[in-house]
This record gives C-alpha cells, sequence and structure tokens, in this order.
C-alpha cells in the first residue's frame, strides 16, 4: 500500500492528469450551478459533478501537498454551527440547514482547488469560460425568444425561469460580469481585452432576466473598476462616467429593455408618490425586510434558524435582503459571524495595491450592495466568492501547494549556502 | 475658537480623571452599555409605537382565540355619508393590499351586509340563508386553468360572464351550491354536468332586501374553492357576488382582514388610519366568525377612536433614547481608552454584560407576556445597539492585534 503510495507521487503523469481534472471539474460543476442546480432531478447532475470536484481535489492535496488549516476558515463553519441552533430550537428547517452545511464543504473544496491549481488567474479564467458555456445554453433555449418579434417590440417577458429564479440568474451574471471587467480593465496579456465578449453576453443575458439587483450591482461594479483604474486621473474617469451614462440612457431606450426600464420607472413612481402606479413588490419587499428587523428584535441571540422568517412572519417566503434575513434566521452573534466573514479578509488583505485584491474589493461591493437586494447567505455563488477571496488572502501564507513546497526548499538550501 | 479650546480642554480634564480610575474599568465600561440597554425598555414603552403594537398584539390574540378559523378577523369601515365621502374603488384597493405580506392570504373584500343585520335572500332558493354581497365593478373575467378566473378577486368562474342585464336590477354570480338548488328546483335532480349550469346564465332571480324583492341576472357561477373563497365564506358566511349597484339603504363596506401576526395587522391599522378619519367613517368587528360572545369590541377598535398621539410620551421616549445612546457612546469611549478590548477573556464578559437586559426582560415578558415590558421598538434599537457595541469592540481588537506594538511587546 505504502508502495503504491509513492508510485502514485511519484508519478508526474498522474499528478497532471489529476491537475487537469480539477480544472476541468471545477469548470464542468460551476457550469452546472446555474444549467441544473435549480431544476428538479437535474440538480443530481450538479451532486456528481461536486462529489468527483471534491474526490479530486482532496486526492490532489493528499498526494501531492499537505493540507495546513489556517482559523480563519473556521469563520464559516462556526455561523453554519450556529445556525443549526437555532434550527434546532425554533424552525426546525433540518434540510435547508444540510444545504448551508453543504455549501460549507464546497467552500472548503473551492479554497483547496484553487491552492491545488495555484494559479487565481487561472481559476477566474475558468470560471469565465463556465459561464460562458452556460451563456451558450440559455442562448439555445431561449432563441426563439430572444430573437422573436417581441424583443423588437418591447413585449419581452423575464427570461431564465427555466434553469432557476430569475434573480438567481441575474446574480450568476452579476459575478460573471465582475470577472470580465477585471480581466479587460487590468489585462495581464493584450489578447485578454478579448473578455469584452463575454462581458457583453453576461450583460445582455443580465438584462433579459429583467433583474433590477443585477442592473444595480452591474452599474456599481463598472463605477468601481473605472474608478480603481482610473484613479489618478480624474479627467478620464469623468469622461469614462459621462460615456457610460449616454450608453446607458442609449440602451435603456431600446426596446427590449422596455421591461427593466418600466420596472425601474415604477420605483421612482413609487418613491416619489408620483404616478398613478406603484410597484407593490418594491413595496412588499420593503415591508418584509422591515418586519425581519422586527421579528430577529425579538429572538436576538440565536435568531429563528434557517428558513425562520419564512415560518414565523407567515409571508411563507424570504425578507428578500441578506441583512434583515440573517438578524432575523440567525440572530445578532450569526449575523456578526457571517458579516466577519466577509469583511474580515477585507482588513487582512496583505496585497492591498496588486491587480488580484480589486477582485476582492469588487466582490466585497458586490455583498454590500447585495445585502439589501437579495438574499445571499445560502447562494451556491456566494460560497464560491468566499473561495476566491479566501484563497487571495490567506494565500501569501499558504505553503501546501507542490510549487510553494518546492520553492522554498529552494530558498532553504540558497539560505544554507549564503 | 475660544469656545472649542474651552470643550477640547475640558474633554482632556475628563479623560485624565477617567485615566485615573484603576480598578474596576471592566465594571464601568461594561456596565455603561448595560445600562444604557436597559434603559430602551422604559424609552420604547412611553412612545406612541408601543400602545400600537399592544393593540396589534390584542387583535392578533382575539383571532387566535376567539374566531371559529382561528386565522382571519375582518374589520370594516363604512361611511357615514356615502354621497359625500365615498369609500375607495374596491379595485384599488384590493390591488393596493394584494399580496403585501403573502399572496395566499386575504386582505381587503369590499362588501355590503358584511356583519348580516340586514336581511339578503335569494327567494328561489329555499333556504334562511343570510347572505353578504361581495360587490365588484364592471369587469372583465379572465382565462384560468380551463375555466376563468374574476379579473381581480381571486375567485374561479365556470364562465366567462354575461354582463347583459336587460330586465333586471343588475347582475349577481351565484355560488356552485346555489346553482345546484336552482337545478334542482327545475327538477334536474342527476348529478349535473357544465351545460346545466351553463342553462342558467342569462336566467332571472329573485333577492330581496329587507323583504323588498329585486330582479338579478345570473351572470356567473363561481366556484366554491381557492383561498379566497373560504376565507370569505369563514369570515362573512354565505355570499353572492354582484355589481356596485344595490339597493337604498345598504351602505359599501371596505372589509380589512386582520390575522394572527401582530406586525402585519399593524400595518392593516396604519393604512385605515391614514385613509379614513373617525367623523366620516366609522369601523366595526364583523362578529359573524367571532365563536362566542364577543365584550371587547371598543378595546380592539381603540387604534382608530382613539388616536391622538402622546406628544409628552413621545418627546420623553425620543430623549431617553437619545440619553441612552449617549451612554452607549460613553462605554464606546471607555472600552477605547481603557483598553479593555486587549484581553481576550473580556469577550465573555461583555458578552454576559451585553445580553443581560434581554435576557431579564425575555425573562418576565415570558412570565406576564406584556407587550410594555418587552417592546419591538425598544428591542430593535436594542438590536442595533448591540451590534454597534461589537463591532466597535471588534474593531479596536484586530486594529491592536494587527499593529507592530502588540507584536513588538509580545518578543
Amino acid at each position: 500500500m505504502k508502495k503504491l503510495f509513492l508510485k502514485m507521487q511519484e508519478n508526474f503523469l498522474l499528478k497532471k492528469t489529476i491537475y487537469i481534472n480539477i480544472c476541468i471539474f471545477l469548470c464542468l460543476y460551476v457550469f452546472s450551478l446555474p444549467s441544473f442546480s435549480g431544476r428538479a432531478y437535474f440538480q443530481y447532475i450538479s451532486y456528481i459533478l461536486m462529489a468527483i470536484y471534491i474526490a479530486l481535489t482532496f486526492s490532489y492535496i493528499f498526494l501531492y501537498s499537505h493540507f495546513e488549516f489556517k482559523w480563519p476558515l473556521l469563520i464559516i463553519p462556526i455561523f453554519v454551527l450556529w445556525a443549526l441552533i437555532g434550527t434546532i430550537i425554533y424552525s426546525h428547517e433540518f434540510r435547508s440547514w444540510l444545504t448551508l452545511f453543504l455549501l460549507t464543504i464546497t467552500f472548503i473544496t473551492f479554497y483547496y482547488s484553487f491552492i491545488a491549481i495555484h494559479n487565481i488567474r487561472l481559476v477566474l479564467k475558468l470560471l469565465v469560460l463556465a459561464f460562458a458555456i452556460f451563456s451558450i445554453y440559455f442562448i439555445i433555449h431561449y432563441y426563439e425568444d430572444i430573437f422573436s418579434k417581441d424583443l423588437l417590440s418591447g413585449s419581452l417577458d423575464r427570461l431564465g425561469d427555466f434553469y432557476d429564479n430569475v434573480n438567481t440568474i441575474g446574480s450568476y451574471m452579476s459575478f460573471g460580469c465582475a470577472l470580465c471587467l477585471y480581466f479587460v480593465l487590468f489585462p495581464k496579456k493584450k489578447i485578454e481585452i478579448m473578455y469584452v465578449v463575454p462581458l457583453i453576453i453576461f450583460i445582455l443575458i443580465g438584462f433579459f432576466t429583467g433583474s433590477r439587483a443585477f442592473v444595480v450591482i452591474f452599474l456599481f461594479l463598472i463605477l468601481f473598476y473605472l474608478f480603481i483604474k482610473f484613479k489618478n486621473h480624474k479627467s478620464i474617469f469623468f469622461i469614462c462616467l459621462a460615456g457610460l451614462i449616454i450608453t446607458f440612457l442609449i440602451l435603456i431606450n431600446l426596446p427590449f429593455m422596455s421591461t427593466i426600464k418600466n420596472r425601474f420607472l415604477v420605483i421612482i413612481q413609487t418613491l416619489t408618490e408620483s404616478g398613478t402606479t406603484s410597484d407593490e413588490s418594491f413595496v412588499t419587499r420593503f415591508l418584509w425586510q422591515v418586519y425581519g428587523f422586527e421579528l430577529a428584535a425579538k429572538q436576538q441571540i440565536f435568531g429563528f434558524g434557517v428558513n425562520g422568517f419564512s415560518i414565523v412572519s407567515g409571508i411563507g417566503t424570504y425578507t428578500h435582503g441578506n441583512l434583515s434575513e440573517v438578524m432575523c434566521n440567525f440572530g445578532v452573534i450569526g449575523f456578526l459571524f457571517f458579516y466577519f466573514a466577509i469583511i474580515y479578509p477585507i482588513f487582512k488583505l496583505k496585497e492591498k495595491n496588486k491587480t488580484i485584491s480589486f477582485v476582492v474589493y469588487a466582490f466585497l461591493c458586490m455583498f454590500i450592495l447585495e445585502s439589501f437586494l437579495i438574499v445571499f447567505y445560502a447562494d451556491k455563488t456566494t460560497y464560491l466568492i468566499f473561495g476566491i477571496i479566501y484563497y487571495i488572502f490567506l494565500k501569501e501564507d499558504n505553503c501546501y501547494s507542490t510549487v510553494n513546497i518546492e520553492q522554498r526548499e529552494m530558498n532553504d538550501l540558497y539560505e544554507l549556502e549564503v | 475658537m475660544k469656545v472649542f479650546n474651552t470643550i477640547r480642554n475640558g474633554f482632556d480634564k475628563l479623560k485624565t480623571n477617567l485615566l485615573k480610575i484603576k480598578k474596576n474599568q471592566k465594571i464601568i465600561v461594561f456596565g455603561c452599555a448595560c445600562f444604557s440597554l436597559l434603559l430602551l425598555i422604559p424609552a420604547g414603552d412611553l412612545s406612541s409605537d408601543t400602545k400600537k403594537e399592544y393593540y396589534a398584539n390584542q387583535l392578533a390574540e382575539v383571532v387566535k382565540n376567539q374566531t371559529n378559523d382561528g386565522e382571519c378577523l375582518s374589520l370594516y369601515v363604512e361611511s357615514f355619508d356615502e354621497a359625500e365621502n365615498p369609500l375607495y374603488s374596491s379595485v384599488s384597493e384590493f390591488n393596493s393590499l394584494y399580496g403585501i405580506f403573502n399572496e395566499n392570504r386575504t386582505t381587503f373584500a369590499g362588501m355590503i351586509n358584511s356583519n348580516k343585520s340586514s336581511q339578503i335572500i335569494i327567494d328561489d332558493i329555499d333556504t334562511n340563508q343570510n347572505l353578504s354581497i361581495l360587490y365588484t365593478e364592471f369587469n372583465s373575467n379572465v382565462e384560468y386553468n380551463n375555466h376563468y378566473k374574476h379579473e381581480y378577486y381571486p375567485i374561479e368562474l365556470m364562465f366567462k360572464g354575461d354582463f347583459n342585464y336587460s330586465g333586471a336590477y343588475s347582475f349577481v354570480y351565484i355560488s356552485q351550491s346555489q346553482a345546484d338548488i336552482l337545478l334542482e328546483k327545475q327538477g334536474k335532480l342527476d348529478e349535473h354536468i357544465v351545460s346545466d349550469y351553463e342553462s342558467l346564465i342569462s336566467s332571472h332571480i329573485n333577492i330581496s332586501f329587507n323583504d323588498v324583492t329585486y330582479v338579478y341576472s345570473i351572470a356567473d357561477i363561481y366556484l366554491e374553492e381557492n383561498y379566497y373563497y373560504e376565507t370569505i365564506q369563514n369570515v362573512f358566511g354565505n355570499f353572492v357576488i354582484s355589481s356596485n349597484t344595490y339597493p337604498q339603504g345598504f351602505n359599501k363596506q371596505a372589509c380589512y382582514f386582520f390575522n394572527t401576526f401582530s406586525f402585519q395587522n399593524e400595518y392593516f391599522m396604519d393604512y385605515i388610519n391614514k385613509n379614513y378619519d373617525e367623523t366620516n367613517y366609522s369601523l366595526n368587528v364583523c362578529e359573524h366568525n367571532i365563536r362566542n360572545e364577543f365584550t371587547n369590541e371598543n378595546e380592539l377598535l381603540n387604534f382608530f377612536y382613539n388616536r391622538n398621539v402622546n406628544i409628552v410620551g413621545n418627546f420623553f421616549s425620543i430623549m431617553l433614547f437619545v440619553f441612552s445612546l449617549l451612554i452607549l457612546l460613553v462605554s464606546i469611549y471607555l472600552l477605547k481608552i481603557y483598553g479593555i478590548y486587549k484581553k481576550k477573556k473580556n469577550i465573555i464578559l461583555g458578552t454576559v454584560f451585553l445580553f443581560s437586559p434581554y435576557l431579564i426582560f425575555k425573562l418576565i415578558y415570558s412570565i406576564f407576556d406584556n407587550v410594555f415590558i418587552f417592546p419591538s421598538l425598544s428591542m430593535l434599537i436594542y438590536l442595533f445597539f448591540i451590534v454597534l457595541f461589537i463591532a466597535f469592540y471588534f474593531a479596536f481588537f484586530f486594529s491592536y492585534y494587527n499593529t507592530d506594538k502588540h507584536i513588538e511587546r509580545k518578543l
């Protein structure tokens, strides 16, 4: 057994094969998230891909590296354990808690697989590729809707409910946009500017979903990246900003954007109390968030457990805002654990000026905005983002990839020689 | 500038004096935070919002304990003079409240004779059932799952509907059971099929309003299923659907539905108070769904008839909230200057102090079950204060443990 183990360790071809397979299955698994995980029966495809991906990742780490556990990785598991207390006492939604538990395992797997791949730009490119394949799948499925007369007449319905909730698809697309914008604005090679192609596709699909959260997050991401890119050239920044506003105004007046445009107009009418219509969805979501906080105030320590708001409020759904949902479901302590998991890496990020850190900041912006727009604590994308953030923030100290071990050995030898 | 310097000097002196205290620093800091949180309870009690919460809780209790279905209680608004102060259109009312908390929960119905105080009877159906009328404006029914649905009330219908009621006073939608009785009277005793029901459309029936008979034309037949039908049936009893043309002496009633969730009740209370004043409109309880004899009607309607805001109470409430915030800020400041956050073991002590007021009041509340011991407003502010304190604590904690000074000291 020991011999076989040693043989496997020395087999370079096997190592390469597992490495390539990790990359392939990372891409396939991420592709399966928007494509299959929200559909009955199809979600098993996602589970199988996840199982293979976990097996490959941990066998690679086991054979060619060694585990080194950093305490920040415990924040999310502690949050999930805390969630269990409220769930046991109040909501009894153990199935939903299990999802949260599995997501934590996914997060740990993502983290270690990124260590195995040991090239964050490659990881991000694989993720873009996964979303690009999903985009093609989306376009093929909705081909007739997208290229129908409805598109030009502006009466196109919100697309994407074949796969999952339309807003969830919107959030996948905003994640894809965050990655593409990074490659377009901070390319290492000129060819990376070509990421503008998937970016445009993601934007269009995001608009087709009719998700307001997508539009808000996407605009904020563009502003954020432009600000970072041109922070020392304010005039260029303002020219870009003006260009962006003009483009947005032109785009929003195109016929296929009429659904989303009308949704925004109704919000403005609701807020200003002008016009005859009011956006019921906007009003109720706001009310639900207030209600979420009120209920959280009644159960401050443990909260009501996973899906607690849905059960205790009598509404039967979530609050549509992560802040109030997490506060209501997991109490003050659960809330602090969850947001600590987001904020802590930002403060501890050592390579603050390296371009890769901008991705972390962009994700932080996304999380802050999404806190008021959607519930993301049990979202698969969130744990993928956590994986990226924790890999970037912990990677300076990590010495468990083979490349690092070799480098460390070389350094030690060099020091001995000196 | 002088004023600024004086304040700064005073502040420095205060800081020097505070720093002289060496003993019991932890108790002072966490005690201040605890006192600040304790103050929130009387602050909340004085506020009008707590009174409103009390009324909402009372309504929830009545729904839970005194209604037949344990789910719904309807309060209805009636105008004293409909010509001068008409009610809002039932369509707009229904739409503005539809699905506000849950799409499958009834929130509004425009009714006539909701409390069964008058006699409305279908003469052709030999029953003693006193009917209520769910009134609608002219509408166009929509296709739904191989049958039809009312344009705005989620009532399911058999047919598209025939609104040509020439020769009749108005149109009416009857229930499937009422239609069955009519068909049986016509001699169709076998199981009825769609064509049987269809034969009733456009036929005339007599409906008497306090013994005065009017001819109505059957426009449609509604199905006795779905949540909306069940709520209307439970809360008002038997009913028909008709137009908003009705005989004199009857009034339109805007019925709002209260349930066991007090926050939702508060919303409807605010909605009623915002849209109707007590001088032109009356508010009543629809007692059809009430189980036993109902004694506390006046108490339930207090939110409408005694709506004057306690300005003095609110003023002192705000003052106490501000005072409480100031004490909390002082405790955060002391936390910083005393460096309490530097010792990890203080986290446990702090947690005990911060949550103890909550636990004490929760315990008392569970015994006495009184909203004034545990007002929502106070608890909500408590929630934000506690997050504020803990966030500052950890911000100091991590900034300290990240500095080189700490590492040097350790070395």
